[in-house]
């Protein structure tokens, strides 16, 4: 559905030239979620942007539904205003001085594909009741919760009918509890419709609630696609790791084919192939188990408690293993342990992360 | 997906040239043109000798006899001097009430920042002819009374000096000075003057040692500012210098332009018009440096953080008996003496053999005044053309050069600046020449017409200074979001962007429009006999000697201008704009 080949995007302010978007491909099916994920500044809504024609890329191509609407090379561009997309802008981007009906109804009546009166309102009031706001037509938008605008702005978006609905961090000025609740709201309108989104967040949580896939971006690449599971689980590289969670990073030097040896120890995995000999294995805290007794097994240390913090659903201690931090999530029940006392950790050979030193 | 060059080329239309872009484009270079052609037009003129549309050969003849004339250094030290004093009023003055209002808990602050705000509006003309009823050496009222209380045989005080004219226009630019220096004052962080005091730092000491070298580059740009505005300013010389051959750049010109005998000197006057163009684009520089260095010492943060005023205490009197003195002296003396005047068949001091000759009849022979009457509808045409057709070109200028990406939008918006710093007068000049020029196959020279375009270009940098300022503020989204669901240009600007800066877009219009009713400076150089407009009618009552019925059609003007007064108040504190040009 959206076809991005080697799609480059320059910035310049004064002598600096900054590559927001560099060569990037991407392929989106129909009827896909997907999400970009990645910190300000990784090129995400630059790309976003350039899908919907608000900015115009300055290499590569984009198609959308069989169509190409950008390619520089060629020369062709085509605007905002002809691509028929649908959008929802983080500052929602409602129009202050018009109704809820109004706001969905102005690309209809004063867009490039206008309906007849009737069809207008049919239009509306079916993408307000999607939304649930139908109550809500009559009332002028600044009286409206952030929660509430932002479903208008969703609404306008649905009316137009596109194939194609982009995102761009749509849910980041509403509170965490609301948030939640639209999230949910979002991916299942999205399924009941059938549409194709291309979303945008840095929020790597909402990432895996909504996506089918995800794209982890940075310095304007892309560094790996998949979906929640292989991002969290199987990162390729450290960025991507360190994004979708926390973990607990070993720099240590090769040993064999089968070990690593790291400030904690020598620890067995199984590292990549190649030259490289410095590397770096990292652990997610919740993938270490803990006992209090020995049961000497593969990559077990003993390691004293350093401090616990209790957060509800969770307790995280720090541990320390020859001189070496360690942080540890235990879910559910507590172990109630005591700082100072003598543990054992274990980290399993097949939750071990080993990327190369950068 | 297939291969791009195998899949289908979506495109809009065959044609792909955009309408609505075009018409903006067109409408905003269109006044860019004006306004560079006819600063051009000076530098043409100041190269040819002759009348308009005569053969002249290119020459630098007018540079030559500029500069080889001790009369241009006369008016060069004039111009000096009469600027130095105004600066010397008005700054200071503006200086302390800006103080006064901006950082102590002086009481009724905003019956005194309404008063000044208002102030600037107050026709600066008729506060030169009510200083001249007050001080003129022969028919002053103040000058007459003091002689006949103390048994003088001169008179103590006269306005007609270039140190009266001078003190006449500082007064008249105090609002102006307070509107510059308390934007600075507001815009400084006010932890920085907190920090002082709270390590043991007296007020005094703290105004003196951080507040006054913090705010200095501010001050500096409202000096240099007001140098220019005082340069350019005609009123006040025109209506007190000129009748006792006290002549600065402007007057200078229009003197050259309507001698007593003679021609029109055109060329000479386009010289000198060229040396006050350099000039005031030369002050710009220092202006924008110390600008950029008043910008360092703004608040970073969003939220309006406010200090904890200076307690006045009794000294609060102190605060109003000064605001108190220069309201009596710029607006309540002035104007009383007008209406004095007006009601009089000649000019005397208050007795009571003068109030038993007091008769309304110059108001009702006035009334039907058939030129009176032209006139009036002259102004009230341009007070409705003028600001909505700058309006209509300013949205769209400031639309390039807030909103779009074209690549010129720098130098659209620096010519659109250029009328501010650039004498006004100046373009009436040129524009009066090119009409001069077009006027066999165009008839447009002497007409309200010319007035009208002259006004519309000059005041096209007010219009966009005010609405660049609204579209900027405008989340840049709210128009992405139209764009995307496929609305042209020309229709989001109709129905998002226009509804959305309405309060900013009456601001310039209202501001506008009232600077159209008291122009004078532009109108007498371009005024004929069949395009007076109101300002003009009086300009030409003074000067031929009819001071009773000048008077007269000035308080009757005043009296109209009130309601429009009272409108633009509301409109202005509703936006919180303050006026920064006069």
């Amino acid at each position: 559905m959206i076809d991005i080949r080697s799609l480059t995007k320059i910035f310049k302010s004064g002598e600096e030239r900054v590559c927001a978007v560099d060569a990037v491909d991407l392929k989106v099916d129909d009827k896909e979620f997907f999400v970009l994920l990645g910190l300000s500044g990784s090129g995400k809504t630059t790309l976003l942007r350039c899908v919907a024609g608000l900015e115009r890329p300055d290499g590569g191509a984009i198609v959308l539904d069989d169509q190409v609407v950008s390619a520089a090379e060629r020369g062709i561009f085509i605007p905002a205003e002809d691509r028929g997309v649908g959008m929802v802008f983080q500052s929602y981007a409602v129009w202050p001085h018009m109704t809820v009906f109004e706001n969905v109804a102005f690309p209809l009546t004063d867009g490039k594909r206008r309906l007849s009166r009737a069809a207008v309102r049919d239009r509306v009031m079916r993408a307000l009741e999607l939304v649930q706001l139908v109550s809500y037509a009559d009332r002028p938008v600044p009286f409206l919760s952030g929660g509430q605008q932002q479903r208008v702005a969703l609404a306008r978006a649905l009316a137009v009918e596109p194939k194609v609905l982009l995102m761009d961090e749509p849910l980041s000025n509403l509170d965490a509890r609301l948030r939640e609740e639209v999230r949910d709201e979002i991916r299942s309108l999205s399924k009941k419709l059938g549409i194709t989104v291309l979303y945008v967040t840095h929020d790597q949580v909402e990432a895996m609630a909504l996506a089918d896939r995800i794209a982890v971006m940075s310095g304007g690449r892309i560094l790996q696609i998949g979906n929640g599971e292989e991002l969290y689980h199987f990162p390729q590289d450290r960025g991507v790791g360190e994004f979708l969670g926390a973990m607990n990073e070993l720099p240590g030097s090769v040993q064999d084919c089968a070990s690593v040896a790291t400030g904690l120890g020598l620890l067995h995995c199984s590292p990549p192939p190649g030259p490289a000999k410095e590397v770096i294995v990292a652990i997610r805290p919740e993938d270490i188990s803990l006992s209090l007794e020995a049961n000497d097994r593969h990559n077990e240390f003993a390691a004293e408690l350093g401090s616990r913090l209790f957060l509800g659903d969770i307790t995280v201690y720090r541990l320390i293993a020859n001189g070496t931090n360690l942080h540890v999530k235990i879910a559910g029940e507590d172990l109630r342990l005591e700082p100072g006392t003598t543990v054992y950790a274990s980290l399993p050979a097949d939750k071990l992360k080993i990327f190369q030193k950068s | 997906m297939s291969v791009i060059d195998s899949t289908q080329v979506l495109r809009p239309k065959a044609f792909a040239f955009d309408g609505s872009k075009a018409l903006i484009v067109a409408l905003a270079g269109l006044a860019a043109l004006a306004i560079a052609g006819l600063l051009l037009m000076i530098l043409w003129m100041s190269l040819r000798t002759g009348v308009p549309g005569q053969a002249s050969p290119l020459t630098l003849s007018n540079y030559t006899s500029l500069l080889g004339d001790p009369y241009t250094y006369r008016v060069m030290t004039t111009t000096l001097i009469f600027s130095a004093v105004t600066i010397a009023v008005a700054i200071p003055l503006g200086f302390l009430f800006a103080w006064f209002i901006e950082r102590t808990d002086i009481p009724y602050k905003t019956l005194a920042m309404s008063l000044l705000s208002v102030g600037i509006l107050f026709p600066t003309f008729l506060k030169a002819m009510g200083w001249v009823f007050l001080c003129h050496p022969r028919i002053g009222v103040i000058n007459i009374f003091l002689m006949q209380l103390f048994a003088l045989k001169t008179a103590p005080l006269n306005v007609a000096t270039l140190g009266g004219i001078g003190f006449v226009q500082g007064l008249t630019l105090t609002p102006l000075g307070y509107v510059m220096i308390s934007a600075a004052l507001r815009s400084m962080n006010p932890a920085l003057v907190e920090a002082s005091n709270v390590h043991g730092v007296s007020k005094l000491k703290t105004l003196i040692g951080i507040e006054l070298p913090l705010i200095w580059p501010a001050l500096f740009s409202a000096v240099i500012w007001m140098f220019t505005v005082a340069i350019a300013a005609f009123d006040v010389p025109g209506v007190i210098g000129m009748a006792n051959n006290i002549f600065t750049f402007s007057t200078a010109i229009y003197f050259m332009i309507n001698p007593n005998e003679g021609l029109p000197r055109y060329g000479l006057s386009g010289a000198y018009g060229t040396l006050m163009v350099f000039f005031s684009l030369i002050l710009m520089i220092p202006y924008f440096i110390a600008l950029k260095q008043s910008h360092r010492y703004q608040i970073i943060s969003g939220k309006s953080y406010r200090s904890r005023p200076v307690e006045l205490g009794r000294w609060w009197m102190l605060g109003w008996g000064l605001l108190g003195l220069y309201f009596v002296l710029a607006f309540v003396l002035p104007l009383l003496a007008i209406f004095w005047v007006s009601l009089l068949p000649y000019v005397q001091i208050p007795s009571r053999q003068a109030l038993a000759s007091i008769t309304f009849e110059r108001y009702s022979s006035l009334a039907f005044d058939s030129g009176l009457l032209q006139a009036g509808g002259n102004t009230l045409l341009l007070m409705v053309v003028v600001p909505t057709v700058i309006v209509l070109v300013c949205t769209m200028i400031s639309w390039i050069v807030t909103r779009s990406r074209m690549r010129w939008r720098v130098c659209l918006d620096a010519i659109a600046f250029l009328p501010h710093p650039v004498p006004n007068l100046l373009f009436a000049l040129a524009i009066a020449y090119c009409a001069l020029l077009v006027s066999n196959v165009v008839p447009v020279y002497g007409t309200i017409y010319v007035l009208m375009a002259v006004y519309i270009i000059c005041w096209v940098s007010f219009g966009t200074r005010v609405l660049n300022n609204s579209m900027i503020q405008l989340h840049r989204e709210l128009e992405e979001a139209a764009q995307v669901g496929g609305v042209s240009t020309l229709r989001i600007l109709a129905k998002v962007i226009v509804p959305l800066i309405r309060p900013g877009i009456a601001y310039a219009w209202i501001w506008t429009s009232l600077s159209a009713y008291r122009e004078l400076t532009m109108a007498v150089f371009l005024a004929s006999p069949k395009s007076q407009v109101l300002s003009t009618y009086i300009w030409g009552q003074w000067h031929g000697g009819g001071l009773g019925d000048a008077a007269a059609i000035a308080i009757m003007m005043m009296a109209a201008m009130s309601p429009l007064v009272t409108t633009f108040w509301i409109f202005a504190r509703r936006q919180q704009h303050v006026a920064s040009s006069a």
